[in-house]
């Protein structure tokens, strides 16, 4: 049996009763049917240590977390750059996402999306609901090597890390 | 003793959860490769299809001659090559692409597709379509169209492919 006092007791060899230590109990007595207890200082302290490891492995997982959404978000994102880039390559003018002459306009409308789509919490029954995160777009440009295609999304924030935007740009074949 | 017992029991409660998240994140990015790679197959077939067609059927024959006709959208593609032939057939729930080439035939089952929704690009919230997966465009260009439902999130896949012939 494990005692949680906020002292420590010795027993007594052949007493019923606990001795307390302290100063009018000089003499220890070194018995081989000692018991000691947990005190509350050790309980408190080893739970600030269980809570602290708690927090670091929380914030180590969490980090983990937000990297692997990055590298997954960056797959996606050359994924549709490809897309986009084959689709305007080869489809027959009149089906390519972005007109040639729409260069010439200020600002031709780009295509927007969402990179990651996250499962809700509530929608976990039959019919999973979804929502919408990360942000990109896609819009041609005139650089200076020719035509290129550009898509921009913008990666969520974490921690004291404010929000981004990345840019990944592919140029178009003449 | 009952504080011990609290500890524990969080500590190992905490343990339990990230690694059951851990398992859901590794499984998500595991699909989603698996359908990435079938997306890059797909496109290598269009874009290499010397013959190609759209059923809503499953194709009867499988001869040496030119393909039967087909229809604008479906959910069988068959693809010639001069590799040989590519087949791919979406039922609802897996995509599977059997290709066959020199007397060999081999078939891999891509499992968690589902019809994407009608709007293009936007989460497919429950309202599963009776869209066909594969496409033909007036102009040629085939699309193929899915979404891949894994453990944590959705993930919608874009294929397009513009033939040899119509390139």
């Amino acid at each position: 049996m494990i005692w949680i006092c906020p002292t420590r007791i010795e027993w007594r060899r052949y007493g019923a009763l606990p001795c307390l230590r302290g100063r009018f109990d000089r003499k220890r007595r070194v018995s081989p049917r000692l018991q000691s207890a947990f005190s509350l200082v050790e309980v408190l302290a080893s739970l600030f240590i269980l809570t602290l490891s708690a927090v670091g492995i929380t914030a180590a997982w969490r980090l983990a977390d937000y990297q692997e959404l990055l590298t997954r978000a960056d797959r996606r994102a050359e994924r549709i750059l490809r897309e986009y880039y084959e689709l305007q390559t080869f489809a027959p003018a009149d089906s390519r996402p972005f007109m040639v002459n729409a260069l010439a306009s200020p600002s031709p409308s780009p295509i927007s999306g969402y990179l990651y789509y996250p499962k809700l919490i509530a929608g976990q029954n039959s019919s999973p609901q979804f929502g919408k995160m990360i942000p990109f777009s896609v819009s041609m440009t005139n650089g200076t090597t020719g035509a290129q295609l550009v898509l921009t999304y913008t990666i969520p924030s974490y921690g004291t890390q404010a929000s981004r935007q990345v840019t990944k740009t592919v140029v178009l074949n003449p | 003793m009952l504080g011990v017992f609290v500890v524990v029991s969080a500590a190992t409660g905490f343990l339990l959860t990230a690694m059951q998240r851990q398992v859901a994140v590794l499984q998500a990015t595991a699909l989603e490769a698996q359908h990435e790679a079938l997306a890059e197959i797909m496109n290598d077939s269009i874009k290499s299809a010397v013959d190609f067609q759209i059923y809503q059927d499953a194709p009867t024959g499988a001869g040496n001659g030119p393909l039967a006709p087909g229809n604008s959208s479906g959910d069988w593609l068959v693809c010639v090559n001069q590799n040989g032939t590519t087949r791919f057939h979406f039922d609802g729930t897996q995509i599977e692409c059997q290709q066959t080439g020199n007397g060999a035939v081999q078939t891999r089952v891509f499992v968690g597709a589902s019809r994407a929704s009608p709007n293009n690009g936007q989460p497919d919230n429950g309202q599963n379509s009776d869209q066909p997966i594969f496409n033909l465009s007036n102009l040629g260009i085939v699309q193929a169209q899915w979404n891949v439902n894994t453990t944590v999130d959705q993930v919608p896949f874009n294929v397009f492919g513009v033939p040899l012939q119509m390139q």
